[in-house]
């Protein structure tokens, strides 16, 4: 399903800031995430992850530091120029145009990129994910997991080349967790790039080349499972909030 | 169910709008029938900005009042063709509207109603003031209308109908159309369910906007001038917020984000309003209130029923 | 000259107390319910109807017929958040909820304007003067019953600060103003705050068209001007920020006094909303910044 991309695009943020007010929500952040890589955006709830997020997707300003993609910079970009370079976001608590029904959102994701001839695409991955009957009905009717799946369709017709995923498990059945874990592990093998927020450990040591962990909005670790798994930082970190589950 | 009625009652409804003049030739129901043309039109516009792209305008009568002032002195001082008159009038509250959507690419809800309803009121104001231009309180008259229509009182009355009509019926289709089938359309959708996501999944949110309020106020205006050339008489009043609250009403009345819901809510409501001032001349606003406020809490559909909501 | 300008100052002052007194309403609303009262002017409106009836029709006492006024409007606003506005939020549960507040109170400020057309015709209404007289201050004079109206304000107004810093019911409205949430988590009854608040905002402009009455006439539109000046101060002085709109309200009511020497006084009303355009584009948060939500 889908091309081959044959030019992995390839992110780096460097000495990332944004303050609230007196809240330093980022603070001096620094990772990249290398072409075709899966990588792992972990830390306890509060510690900045998501404005990470909102930082590379410009839909917050930052207040230092920089974006890079495919060794360009695009943090001066605004969010629509960003997502038409390929970059596809998700969102922690779903976003849906809830009103519209299914087809209709994948239609206005399609058109927002520019991107033709997606029905073919879009008709694949619905059936994939399940949601073939469900084209018709409104977005807002969905299930919680249905719409996290229709969220990952709406990006996946465009074909994107990086995708940012904050939190995709939260709220999901594991049934659903399955279909979403072998999705993302199908499409990183077509060379595409994921930065994942999640706190579902199994699936992120199981799925992501490197993690960065983040504490306090600053980056406390950086490297490959087993490490950050043996990292006296990161269980601490983990562990204080009582966020490293293991369940499911 | 619904889908089967509009199937039907659509083009039942433009076979008699198509046929009133003949079917009922009198004047007087001729006179009403056009003006409630113009307060379709007027209102169709308005769902465009608001209904459809949830740019809420609380100044669609000041867009209205500028067309039909602009048709009205540039006919009347400059000796503009009426046909002209239209497109002039258009092109007036297109650029004014343009210009009220610099703010709006930064502001929302709230914002924008307060911004619009203000800019109305200056329209007002200048409307009142401008006596060498506007005629003041008085209003502005003695111009022309369309010309080469007949003499014959009936048959003029008829032929200005048959104009009125073919032209709300040509800017309605056209606002449908982009709203229904071009991505301009997609965008507006986008951009009134989630501007965020719209602007993440790619959409120039601030262009689409920003054409949402020229295309909206091009037809406010054009509705306008139809009313200057039709009614023959434009005071300021017009511009009132009365006026906004009228079309909003009827927008609500037939259904937001649809077009020609508020079309059918128009044709309706306006014929309410005329039917009750038979009553008492105050008892109309009062049925306007009402219905706004009846359907905005439980019909939120509209009798048009079209916009799905979750 | 000096003359004049302490003249157009104390007009502009007195009109101050009165923009103030319908704009602090008209933003706490908006604060608490993060709703935009577009029917505000119509209550202005019922106040001064209701002093015309008590005063003139039922030969009350001027105090006792603008008491009389603002205790009516207070108890009719009373009902407006469960009536009307209470079934729109129920019906939109979580949803976003778009344009509707507003269309909704444009529906009702309509309603009520063409019923008090409705049941008390279009004329204008004169109410007589609750304080003869005049205040000389040697370079000018003020009139007894427009200093009454400035002081009656600033009670009013003093009255609502304390009730809001003070009182228990008042403490809650700024906890709400605050967080909804959070507020209601501590167990404050929200439907009986928002009713409340409403009802306090739209009695302080019945107050006000009360005390309004003798110097404006009473008629059926006679709020609605004052409605769109309030959204001018509200925006000048930041949605949602009480001190904001006091201090724009004598901004805005000074500069329409001294405008007079410089634009002819038919343009008087338009300073409002050119300000009002202007602030939007150039700093949205108001004049103090902060204060509302967005
Ligand atoms: N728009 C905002 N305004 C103020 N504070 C915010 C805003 N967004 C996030 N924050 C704060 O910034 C910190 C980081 O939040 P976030 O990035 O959402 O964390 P995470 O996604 O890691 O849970 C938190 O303390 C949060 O409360
Ligand atoms: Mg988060």
């Amino acid at each position: 399903m889908g091309k081959e991309v044959t030019q992995p695009a390839r992110l780096a943020v460097s000495e990332l800031t944004k303050r609230f007010g007196g809240l330093r929500a980022v603070s001096g952040c620094s990772f990249e995430v290398e072409a075709g890589s899966v990588v792992g955006l972990i830390g306890p709830n509060g510690s900045g992850k998501t404005t990470v997020f909102d930082l590379i997707t410009r839909l917050l300003r930052a207040d230092g530091g920089r974006v890079l993609h495919d060794g360009e910079r695009i943090d001066d970009l605004s969010t629509h120029e960003i997502a038409r370079r390929g970059i596809g976001r998700t969102f922690q608590a779903v976003r849906l145009f809830r009103a519209l029904p299914v087809r209709e959102n994948l239609a206005i994701a399609a058109m927002g990129r520019g991107v033709r001839d997606w029905e073919g695409r879009a008709d694949a991955w619905l059936e994939r994910l399940g949601l073939m009957g469900l084209v018709d009905a409104s977005a807002g009717s969905l299930s919680v997991g249905q719409q996290r799946l229709l969220e990952l369709a709406m990006n996946l017709v465009i074909e994107p080349t990086l995708l940012l995923l904050d939190e995709p498990l939260a709220g999901v059945h594991p049934v659903v967790r399955r279909q979403i874990a072998e999705t993302i592990r199908e499409l990183r093998g077509r060379g595409r790039t994921f930065l994942i927020i999640e706190h579902h450990m199994p699936f992120v040591m199981s799925l992501c080349d490197k993690i960065v962990v983040m504490d306090h909005g600053e980056k406390i670790a950086e490297g490959p499972p087993a490490a950050i798994r043996a990292d006296e930082r990161v269980i601490a970190a983990l562990l204080g909030q009582g966020r490293a589950r293991d369940d499911a | 169910m619904i889908a089967r009625v509009r199937v039907i009652a659509v083009p039942a409804a433009l076979v008699v709008a198509a046929l009133l003049p003949a079917l009922i030739p009198h004047p007087f129901v001729l006179t009403l029938a056009t003006q409630a043309m113009v307060w379709a039109l007027l209102a169709a516009s308005w769902d465009l900005l608001s209904g459809y792209t949830g740019q809420v305008s609380f100044g669609h009568a000041g867009f209205f009042a500028l067309g039909a002032y602009a048709a009205a002195t540039a006919t009347k001082h400059a000796d503009l063709s009426p046909w002209l008159g239209l497109v002039f009038a258009a092109l007036v509250a297109a650029l004014v509207g343009g210009l009220a959507g610099f703010p709006a690419l930064r502001l929302r809800g709230h914002y924008l109603a307060l911004v619009t309803l203000g800019l109305a009121e200056i329209v007002r104001l200048v409307a009142q003031n401008w006596l060498e231009l506007t005629g003041g309180p008085f209003g502005i008259h003695d111009y022309r209308t369309f010309p080469g229509l007949p003499a014959a009182p009936l048959a003029h009355r008829q032929a200005r109908y048959v104009i009125v009509v073919a032209i709300v019926a040509a800017s309605v289709v056209a606002m449908r159309a982009l709203c229904e089938r071009t991505p301009a359309g997609k965008a507006f959708r986008a951009i009134r369910e989630d501007e965020v996501l719209a602007e993440m999944l790619g959409i120039r949110t601030t262009v689409y906007k920003l054409l949402a309020f020229v295309v909206s106020s091009a037809f406010a205006g054009l509705a306008g001038a139809l009313y200057a050339y039709d009614v023959q008489l434009v005071s300021p009043s017009v511009a009132s917020a009365a006026t906004t609250s009228f079309v909003i009403g009827m927008a609500v009345f037939g259904g937001l984000g649809t077009v020609w819901g508020p079309v059918l809510g128009a044709l309706l409501l306006f014929g309410l309003s005329e039917g009750l001032r038979f009553i008492g001349v105050v008892y109309n606003l009062i049925a306007v209130g009402l219905v706004i406020m009846i359907f905005v809490v439980f019909v939120p559909r509209g009798l048009a029923g079209g916009r799905r909501t979750a | 000259m000096l003359e004049s300008l302490a003249e157009f100052a104390i007009q502009g002052i007195v009109l101050g107390g009165l923009y103030a007194l319908f704009a602090v309403g008209l933003t706490l609303i908006f604060g608490v319910l993060d709703v935009i009262n577009v029917a505000h002017g119509e209550f202005f409106a019922i106040g001064g109807y209701l002093a015309f009836a008590a005063i003139v029709v039922l030969h009350w006492p001027g105090a006792a017929g603008v008491a009389g006024a603002a205790v009516g409007t207070f108890v009719l606003g009373l009902g407006v958040y469960p009536l009307l506005l209470a079934p729109l939020k129920r019906r939109l549960g979580a949803r976003p909820r778009g344009p509707l507040y507003l269309v909704l109170t444009l529906g009702l400020s309509t309603f009520l304007q063409s019923s008090l057309l409705a049941a008390a015709g279009g004329d204008y209404l004169r109410v007589p003067p609750y304080a003869g007289g005049v205040l000389d201050l040697s370079f000018t004079a003020v009139s007894h019953q427009r200093l009454l109206v400035l002081v009656v304000s600033i009670v009013l107004l003093g009255g609502l600060f304390l009730f809001l810093r003070f009182h228990r019911e008042g403490l809650a409205v700024r906890a709400v103003a605050q967080n909804p949430d959070a507020a209601q988590a501590m167990g404050i009854n929200l439907p009986r705050v928002f009713a409340l608040t409403l009802a306090l905002g739209v009695g302080l402009a019945g107050a006000g068209g009360a005390l309004m009455a003798p110097l404006f006439n009473v008629y059926p539109t006679v709020g609605f001007p004052l409605t769109i000046k309030a959204f001018a101060i509200t925006i000048l002085g930041g949605m949602g920020n009480l001190a904001g709109a006091l201090v724009a309200s004598f901004l805005i009511s000074l500069a329409e006094a001294f405008s007079v020497m410089l634009i002819p006084s038919e343009w008087q009303n338009a300073i409002a909303f050119a300000v009002m355009i202007v602030m939007l584009l150039l700093r949205p948060s108001g004049l103090l910044g902060g204060g509302g939500r967005r």
